[in-house]
């Protein structure tokens, strides 16, 4: 008896979710259930977030342990001037530091993606480098982002390229291990049969090789850009770069300024999670689907 | 005449660089392979006959003796010897057709000149020989474990391979499957007069198509036996004469070596 009220149970839970169209169970519906879920689940996880940060900020001032922690309301009303009232912040207005914050984001990256899909590709694909190759790279690897700032600057004065320097040292080697861990990873059946076809070496490398290595390689720039995006925040607060998020966070500090700290850590977050959960999350599904890694 | 040579081939696999730890994996191998022949390489895991196709193939060169094609030591791989590999290689993002035309084109010369038309015919002709015409647009993430077996072959008639290699190429599917596949196998061996290398260690699939039994012992593997077989024999598994032959290959067939259960 127990077990079929279970099976009743489990029935009457799936009839009543949004899977079924007029009483068939659809692809489609399923799909909507799934996103209808995943929505839910964010809410949800949004909100404890923002409760525990309330009950934190409470607290501290409650205890005097802290005094004017910013409350959420105070620091989303701050961030609603900044956005819609072209509420100066610092001399520019929030845009022109997100936008300067941007670019530079993306010129490092982008040195080191290209940097890190030739590197990673060649000590991949050649096992004999692959040893000795590894070898600066995970040294390099080891330097936290920071400490290069003294080469930074030695090299590139203060102000932007020692910024875009700093972002490139530490982005790249995530990316070149990445890459190179993605192109050893992929079947060796695979360039065999390659090489049983006739085909050539650059054939085998761009045809076989990159496709089936692909996913790690989307995997390893995900991995990248958000190594990126938190090293760009504190190479800007630390070089002194005039304009930008990373800037406006260290201006804070000097003037006190709480509420426009935490605007400022909710932009951070909020560029942070689009770049990963939006821009690249869809490139790696689009590539998922179009690979065919997925059943 | 003689396609596929082993003179005296021997093969050790070094555990260090000093080539002081040795496993033989192969001693004084000697086969001749003709042309039209279906030899299958029979024996206990661990015997060598895997590492004796991956020469054939190419993948690997021998440590003493030579492996000739038509006389000529074996360099590297080629389509000229095609291989159908135990684990599933299909490419993942082509269609079966795609999959198919990908290895024709990349098995063509220089300086052969097929228009678009002749490589898709051949393309057509070779998933019709292998029954897929009908899975032609579909993804290998959608086939069965026997369809994707199935396109490698279709691929290596695509290239007009001469030999085939094949690497315990239908082990992973089911008996029904399997003897489907073996049916197919032979007929398109006696359509096309290819010379098959199948390697096995299922004594009921090699006497139902190979023209050739080799048996191998196991570490270091050699030819135990060898069993000659008429092409248009009966192969009906059931007859007193395959019963007989069964039998007498599972009395010669030896144990994997002690080292397996080690």
């Amino acid at each position: 008896m127990h077990l079929w009220t279970d099976g009743e149970d489990l029935l009457a839970k799936k009839l009543q979710s949004g899977a079924f169209e007029d009483g068939v169970f659809t692809v489609a519906g399923m799909q909507r259930q799934k996103r209808l879920e995943l929505f839910a689940k964010t809410f949800i996880g949004l909100l404890i977030t923002f409760l525990l940060w309330q009950f934190t900020a409470l607290a501290l001032n409650a205890s005097g342990a802290a005094l004017g922690f910013p409350l959420p309301v105070e620091a989303l009303q701050r961030l609603v001037e900044y956005l819609f009232t072209n509420k100066s912040l610092y001399g520019h207005s929030i845009y022109e530091h997100i936008l300067a914050s941007i670019k530079r984001l993306l010129c490092a990256f982008g040195l080191a993606s290209v940097f890190g899909i030739l590197v990673g590709s060649v000590l991949g694909y050649f096992s004999r480098i692959y040893h000795i190759g590894m070898v600066p790279v995970a040294i390099f690897q080891m330097v936290p982002g920071l400490a290069w700032l003294p080469v930074a600057i030695l090299i590139f004065g203060l102000g932007d390229a020692a910024s875009v320097f700093i972002i490139f040292m530490v982005t790249a080697m995530v990316i070149t291990i990445g890459v190179s861990s993605g192109i050893k990873m992929v079947p060796p059946v695979y360039v065999n049969a390659g090489k049983m076809m006739g085909a050539g070496p650059f054939t085998i490398f761009f045809k076989i090789l990159i496709p089936h290595a692909a996913m790690s390689i989307v995997n390893a720039l995900r991995l990248g850009m958000s190594s990126a995006w938190r090293v760009l925040i504190s190479a800007e607060m630390v070089v002194g770069t005039g304009v930008g998020i990373g800037y406006s966070i260290e201006l804070t500090r000097d003037l006190l300024d709480y509420v426009g700290a935490f605007a400022c850590i909710l932009v951070i977050c909020l560029i942070g999670l689009f770049f990963d959960r939006v821009v690249l999350a869809g490139i790696e599904r689009y590539m998922r689907g179009r690979l065919g890694f997925d059943e | 005449m003689v396609l596929l040579e082993f003179n005296k081939v021997s093969k050790a696999f070094f555990a260090d660089r000093k080539k002081k730890d040795a496993f033989l994996a192969l001693d004084a191998l000697d086969i001749q392979i003709h042309e039209g022949e279906f030899v299958c390489l029979l024996g206990p895991s661990g015997s060598g006959k895997t590492v004796t196709l991956s020469m054939a193939a190419g993948f690997l060169s021998p440590t003493l003796g030579t492996v000739k094609y038509r006389g000529e030591t074996i360099e590297g791989p080629g389509p000229e010897r095609g291989v159908v590999f135990q684990e599933y290689s299909l490419m993942p993002w082509m269609s079966v057709k795609d999959n198919v035309h990908f290895a024709l084109k990349e098995s063509l010369p220089k300086n052969a000149n097929l228009t678009k038309e002749e490589m898709k015919s051949r393309v057509e002709a070779a998933l019709a020989a292998v029954g897929l015409s009908h899975a032609a647009d579909k993804r290998p993430n959608t086939l069965s474990g026997g369809m994707k077996q199935r396109v490698a072959i279709a691929r290596l008639l695509a290239m007009n391979s001469e030999v085939f290699l094949m690497d315990e190429p239908f082990s992973a599917l089911d008996q029904k499957n399997r003897e489907q596949l073996n049916e197919t196998l032979v007929k398109l061996w006696k359509a096309e007069n290819k010379t098959i290398l199948f390697v096995t260690h299922n004594i009921f699939e090699a006497v139902s198509i190979a023209t050739r039994i080799i048996l191998f012992s196991s570490s270091p593997g050699r030819i135990i036996k060898e069993w000659n077989l008429e092409g248009n024999r009966n192969r009906d598994m059931s007859s007193a004469e395959n019963q007989r032959l069964i039998a007498e290959i599972n009395e010669a067939m030896p144990l994997s070596s002690a080292q397996d259960f080690a």
